[in-house]
């Protein structure tokens, strides 16, 4: 599953938000900005943060930008933002957005149940895309940060992809991957908070097992910091 | 004279001697002894003061200078009985009082303050087998006075008196004509008689360093205003009336108040002519009032034996009256016959206590003419804090439109009740909550109010005025203070997009119907099920770009803002406008919305919309492959919804300006983090 190759600078931050295409091979498609249609690259085409590449199977691309080159392999997807090096603030306050986010607690549901159900025909508003295969697709996108160096961006993109594709956060290995990063990064607060998300899940003896050894050794560094 | 009576009162007050005690009842037992004040109108009512029963019982008459408890107008009246064989009652004085603030004032007239003498001259004249004796006259009369007390603050106090005394001094000798007719010599009784009356004016002061201490210092003699010849020469008086005068001797006394304990006190005075009093009193306190026994022996350094006599008294009072029953009793006896010899060798230092003075029963009564309460905190100064805007007359139940500086003017822990009356909103007085002050705390305090604005003419702004009260279990305020109040017209906004919910909100019935018109036509077509609630939001949404043409406020957009009836009525408005407008539509048929805050930063601030569509991010391909067209949200059930941001200012269609409206949302919000930077805001709409 790791296809990917830091062509000339593997330890160069890539933190850039412009992109060149220098090379493309296979099938690899491109989602620009708020566009609801896929794209084919082409080589020397200019990418945006705001684009998102996907690569099929035995496909991948080349994007250079000012801190050098890399290789996007196949079967990821990726938002063009997230191939930098964030600091732990920009992290931190990446997850604390998590939470601004959320309809305030003492807001009440407001969707009235007596609301009439008016329809017209229209038609479904996109072409559909496989939205399972994207997630996973993303989450691949995740680990390749990760194993870059970018653990930082990476933890920010899986926390969309589980946002986004609740079937993938309910996939224990796929958790407790990036919660791991947490620990490693020592944001052992958010560990423990995300280990104990992790609970709720339906796992297995050896799963809850390691789980409450994670937690437990997460919380010992907290009261030791 | 005078300079070291002043100093001595210096020294005095330099005393610091007993720690702090705990007080219930703040009684000041304050037993007067008349040995200590020669010629002065004494009280001789055993109290002075009870705070916790609220009614004063003439203090002044002891020294002027103590705490004064009188809240407004009070009359006070007392009667004597003398012993004299059998006890004979008659008026002592009465008079009124009258507290403004920290100033007391009182006037009384005494006609029972007095005291005649009438002694067998030497002068004899035998007429046959005659003898005829003469007499000579000696009144003693306190005839009125006044007095003036100040309370400097809580610890601090001083007052003065002035009382205007009568001396009437009569003697009879004989005189002798020879008769022409009868060629006989004649004799008749001839009487002389001489008035000696001066005012005496004397100060007083109190110190509490604690609760349950009090120092006094109180002058006596100390000035003297005679409006009679220093001496008597030329008259026929056998005895220089110089000799009968009451004594004019400067001393200053002492005075010592200590609680012991809820129920006991203990008081002392000592005078620099060596006499002195010490008393002990019992006090039983029930819900409203009080019943005090006190017993005060004195030693009077004019008077035999060493402790000349005692005092016992009976107080009940509460806060309307106090009666008090008194009986001085001397050890020696006093109804033996005096002469003149006796007198002038012990004269009298005291008009209603002296070496002559019989055994007696007070009986004292004081009233409140009115019953001003007493002033239990004060509103140090008030403040308005925003204007007001009658859109958001909710919005000043739990946000304090002012607050105010109040301070317990008490010892004791009180709660008080804020309250305002804004004269052009209100039809009655608004209370605020509660709050809770420690002894003499200083504590800032919130002021709420509430209104209905469809009462009221809003279309223009005006001023009003603002009555702030502070009230503490009673039905007439403690303080008042009235400042100046800003009425914003109905229109008029604070630049607070939260604040918007309340235009959308006034109009949500009519939106809910415009709403039902457009939406009726389209009842009967049938749609994906999951995407109903988009579809309605789309319809709307193009309905309303139709209609509405974007225009940029003629006035600063922060202080207009439209009511969604006006905006559909005009076609058109700015950010604002438009998004409470759209809003209030989906809001009247349960679409949660909710204000994007895009905060101003070099030039103004951008209010868009971002739209619950009710979907399940599982449900998320159907309504975009693109992720950046909608934000995940979590509800109070923590169950994921996908909302929606729309420019509300791109009026082509629904996908332009949804499109606009999320490129421009991830941008500022998510991938400038301006979420988190407090840069934009999502405001739900909550009503």
């Amino acid at each position: 599953m790791r296809y990917l190759f830091i062509v000339l600078f593997s330890s160069v931050i890539l933190c850039g938000q412009q992109f060149t295409v220098t090379k493309v091979h296979g099938d690899v498609k491109l989602l620009r900005g708020s566009s609801e249609k896929w794209e084919d690259v082409k080589v020397g085409q200019q990418l945006l943060g705001s684009d998102l590449i996907m690569t099929d199977t035995k496909s991948g691309i080349t994007l250079k930008n000012d801190n050098g080159s890399f290789l996007i392999d196949s079967k990821i997807a990726i938002g063009l933002k997230n191939i930098k090096k964030m600091t732990l603030d920009e992290l931190i306050l990446s997850l604390a957005m998590e939470e601004i986010r959320n309809v305030p607690k003492n807001e009440s549901e407001k969707l009235s149940k007596n609301t009439a159900v008016y329809g017209s025909e229209v038609k479904e508003p996109t072409a559909k895309q496989n939205k399972s295969n994207l997630g996973y697709l993303k989450l691949n996108g995740a680990q390749y940060l990760c194993d870059q160096g970018f653990k930082e961006s990476a933890v920010i993109v899986s926390k969309e992809v589980f946002r986004n594709y609740p079937s993938l956060s309910s996939v224990y290995n796929n958790r407790i991957y990036f919660a791991k990063i947490l620990d490693d990064l020592g944001l052992f607060e958010e560990a423990v908070k995300e280990y104990g998300n992790i609970e709720n899940l339906n796992l297995t003896v050896s799963q809850k097992s390691e789980l409450i050894k994670l937690k437990e050794t997460a919380s010992l560094n907290i009261v030791n910091n | 004279m005078i300079f070291i009576l002043l100093l001595k009162v210096f020294i005095t007050f330099g005393l610091r001697l007993i720690k702090k005690g705990w007080v219930n009842f703040g009684l000041y037992l304050f037993i007067f002894s008349p040995v200590l004040l020669a010629q002065h109108s004494l009280n001789f009512y055993g109290i002075n003061e009870n705070e916790e029963l609220g009614f004063n019982l003439s203090s002044f008459n002891s020294n002027i200078g103590e705490r004064i408890n009188t809240k407004d107008w009070e009359f006070f009246i007392s009667a004597k009985s003398i012993y004299k064989d059998e006890f004979n009652i008659s008026p002592e004085y009465f008079g009124l009082g009258k507290k403004i603030s920290n100033h007391y004032f009182y006037f009384n007239i005494s006609p029972g303050i007095q005291q005649k003498f009438k002694f067998s001259s030497s002068t004899k004249t035998i007429i046959g087998d005659t003898v005829q004796n003469f007499y000579s006259y000696l009144n003693y009369y306190q005839k009125y006075g006044f007095g003036y007390n100040y309370r400097i603050n809580d610890q601090f106090g001083f007052g003065f008196n002035l009382s205007y005394f009568e001396q009437n001094f009569t003697e009879e000798f004989p005189t002798f004509y020879s008769d022409s007719v009868s060629n006989q010599t004649i004799w008749q009784i001839k009487e002389e008689e001489i008035n000696k009356n001066f005012w005496k004016g004397d100060l007083g002061f109190s110190y509490s360093p604690y609760k349950n201490f009090t120092l006094s210092l109180k002058t006596n003699n100390l000035l003297i205003l005679k409006d009679f010849d220093k001496e008597d020469n030329g008259s026929s008086f056998t005895v220089k009336t110089n000799h009968h005068n009451l004594r004019e001797n400067k001393s200053v006394a002492f005075g010592v108040n200590y609680v012991a304990s809820n129920n006991i006190s203990f008081a002392s005075r000592i005078e620099s002519n060596k006499s002195f009093l010490i008393t002990s009193n019992y006090l039983w306190k029930f819900s409203n009032s009080g019943l005090l026994l006190g017993t005060t022996i004195f030693h009077d350094n004019f008077q035999r034996p060493f402790f000349a006599g005692i005092l016992s008294t009976i107080n009940y009072s509460n806060e309307l009256f106090g009666l008090t029953l008194s009986y001085l009793k001397y050890f020696s006896n006093r109804n033996s016959s005096r002469n003149i010899e006796e007198f002038n060798r012990y004269h009298i230092h005291n008009l209603q206590n002296n070496y002559f003075s019989a055994d007696k029963i007070f009986l004292n009564l004081n009233f409140a003419l009115s019953f001003k309460q007493e002033q239990l905190v004060e509103i140090i100064d008030a403040e308005v804090k925003i204007s007001i805007y009658p859109t958001f007359s909710e919005n000043y139940i739990n946000q304090p439109f002012a607050t105010a500086q109040i301070k317990n003017l008490t010892d004791k822990h009180i709660s008080v009740k804020p309250a305002s009356l804004i004269e052009t909103l209100n039809k009655s007085i608004v209370y605020s909550p509660q709050v809770s002050l420690l002894p003499n705390e200083v504590k800032e305090i919130d002021f709420f109010t509430i209104f209905e604005s469809d009462d009221n003419d809003f279309s223009k702004p005006k001023i009003s005025k603002v009555n702030f009260y502070v009230f503490v279990n009673d039905k007439e305020p403690h303080d008042l203070v009235q400042k100046p109040l800003l009425i914003n017209e109905l229109n008029s906004w604070d630049g607070n997009v939260s604040n918007l919910k309340y235009f959308l909100q006034a109009d949500l019935e009519f939106s809910k119907n415009y709403v039902n018109d457009i939406l009726k036509p389209q009842a009967e077509i049938n749609i994906q099920r999951e995407l109903k609630v988009f579809n309605m939001i789309k319809i709307l949404f193009n309905n309303f770009a139709d209609l509405m043409t974007y225009v940029a406020d003629r006035r600063a957009s922060s202080d207009r803002v439209q009511f969604p009836s006006e905006t559909i009525e005009v076609k058109g408005g700015d950010c604002d406008d438009l998004s409470v407008c759209f809003s209030s539509q989906l809001e009247s048929i349960g679409i949660q919305t909710a204000f994007i805050d895009y905060k101003p930063i070099d030039s103004e601030g951008h209010v868009t919309l971002l739209i619950n569509t009710g979907l399940n991010p599982e449900n998320s391909e159907i309504l975009s492959i693109n992720e950046r067209k909608y934000f995940i949200r979590q509800n109070i059930n923590r169950k994921n919804e996908i909302w929606i941001p729309i420019e509300m200012t791109i009026l082509t269609n629904f996908d332009e300006a949804w499109k606009i409206g999320s490129e421009e949302f991830y941008r500022e919000a998510v991938d400038n983090l301006g979420l988190v930077k407090r840069k934009v805001e999502i405001i739900d709409i909550n009503y």
